[in-house]
């Protein structure tokens, strides 16, 4: 990977990396002692970062390619549907015509993907407002009992992002393992690989490909059952993946209890179980939910394969959003 | 000898990296950075992780990875690298450090010790 420079080239890298490490910790460091916005981590806010960037350079790409077969084409929609519409011949049916090219176009990301997008923004946030039963939380003096919500996306977006990145690094790990050629009989039997060039592929064969995303379903309609299996293994893995992650991160019950009720106020048995078995079932509708909306967005085409990404960055800006109303309405009560 | 030698060449690394004082101790404990400070700040870092996101690295041949067919493309998102950039790691650095502290936590090899903050709410 290095050039041919030898030591000094491998040296500088290393000393880039190294100051790159060191701004990503010292940007959490800044956000993990007090400076940075409250309600979301800086990791989950750098992955937003990226995601957002990557989405809006992908909608404003001035670049312009050169497809086979056809003239010069915008990457960005924004460019091509305005290139396309302005070029056609002054006939309504030519320019509808342009219009419904870019909104349709597969090999490049096109305007429905992000109509699909923006849909998938509305069912994020609206999912993220609903809330499970509220449960009681007693305090010393009887008759003044408080409720205390539980979201229904207990685990934001974690679980799709943990099965997304489990099947990538099961695909990368295969993808060595059967390099150059024909493998052994396991190695076939878990899927077989079509080289895409630049150092790219994508599965042809076995079970990489049913675990991966279908892509082009526009293309190609007999791949309705290649789609039903992953659904539903996209949802079955976030559901347990969201149980599991509700046990074992900082967001399990008794961590939520220790957080919300606080030390000062007791808590009967009852509302402790009820609490326990609240989030449990929060934890598993939340992940039913979020594997079901980012096999909504894999399907419709939300830019290419970018759904699960998206929707963590959705749910970030939400929360984002959730503290900066608090704190105007907290400002304006203040003042 | 050579552990010493190896906990001495990192406390001197330690010093020789910046570091970002604990914003409780600016006024007697009470978190004193205002709202509007804190978005200033978040969004410097953001700014910041932007920028060296378009830094190419001097060294490297033009890798031309991501895409749609990248298998590598869940486990850049999952970490937030850009490829051939300066964040080439993204959140590489952060998670595994972590991990190792919290392994090394658990196998009890180093003790925590963090008496500011109150029980419910210690950290690592």
């Amino acid at each position: 990977m290095c050039g041919s420079g030898g030591a000094g080239n491998a040296a500088l890298v290393v000393l880039q990396l190294f100051a790159g490490g060191v701004v990503v910790v010292l940007a959490d460091l800044l956000h993990e002692t007090g400076y940075g916005v409250e309600g979301v981590s800086a990791a989950s806010l750098l992955i937003a970062t990226n995601a957002c960037e990557r989405a809006v350079s992908h909608l404003f790409s001035p670049v312009k390619l050169r497809l086979a077969g056809a003239g010069p084409e915008f990457e960005g929609p924004v460019f091509a549907v305005t290139h396309r519409v302005a070029a056609a011949p002054p006939s309504w049916r030519h320019k509808a015509g342009a219009l419904l090219f870019t909104l349709l176009r597969l090999d490049l990301p096109n305007l429905s993907n992000y109509m699909t997008t923006c849909v998938m923004f509305v069912l994020a946030v609206r999912l993220d407002e609903t809330h499970l039963r509220r449960l009681y939380r007693s305090r010393p003096r009887r008759g003044t009992d408080e409720f205390v919500p539980i979201k229904l996306l207990y685990t934001s977006a974690m679980p799709i992002m943990l099965h997304a990145s489990a099947v990538s690094a099961f695909c990368v790990l295969h993808l060595h393992s059967s390099g150059g050629g024909g493998g052994g009989f396991v190695v076939n039997l878990l899927g077989r690989w079509k080289d895409a060039g630049g150092g790219a592929a994508y599965p042809v064969g076995g079970l990489v490909y049913y675990v991966t995303p279908p892509s082009k379903l526009l293309v190609d309609p007999g791949l309705i059952h290649e789609l039903l299996i992953h659904s539903v293994f996209v949802v079955a893995s976030c559901t347990l993946l969201s149980m599991a992650w509700a046990e074992a991160s900082r967001s399990s019950a008794r961590e939520f209890r220790t957080r919300v009720i606080g030390t000062g106020y007791f808590v009967w048995d009852e509302t402790s179980r009820r609490i326990d078995r609240v989030i449990a079932a929060a934890a598993a509708v939340g992940g039913f939910a979020v594997g079901g909306l980012a096999v909504y967005a894999g399907a419709v085409g939300a830019i290419g394969e970018a759904g699960p990404e998206l929707l963590f960055a959705v749910l970030v800006i939400k929360n984002l959003a959730e503290t900066f109303y608090a704190k105007s309405k907290l400002t304006t009560t203040y003042s | 000898m050579a552990v010493a030698a190896a906990v001495a060449s990192a406390r001197l690394l330690a010093r020789l990296l910046p570091e970002v004082e604990d914003s409780s101790t600016n006024a007697g404990g009470v978190m004193a950075v205002s709202f509007r400070r804190k978005v200033l700040y978040t969004a410097v870092s953001l700014l910041v992780f932007l920028v060296a996101g378009e830094l190419l690295l001097y060294g490297v041949q033009n890798y031309y990875g991501g895409g749609e067919h990248d298998p590598r493309y869940w486990m850049n998102a999952m970490s937030a690298s850009l490829r051939p950039t300066v964040m080439a790691l993204g959140l590489v650095p952060l998670l595994y450090s972590e991990m190792v502290v919290h392994l090394c936590m658990a196998l009890k090899i180093i003790g925590v010790h963090d008496d500011r903050l109150p029980d419910h709410r210690r950290r690592l």
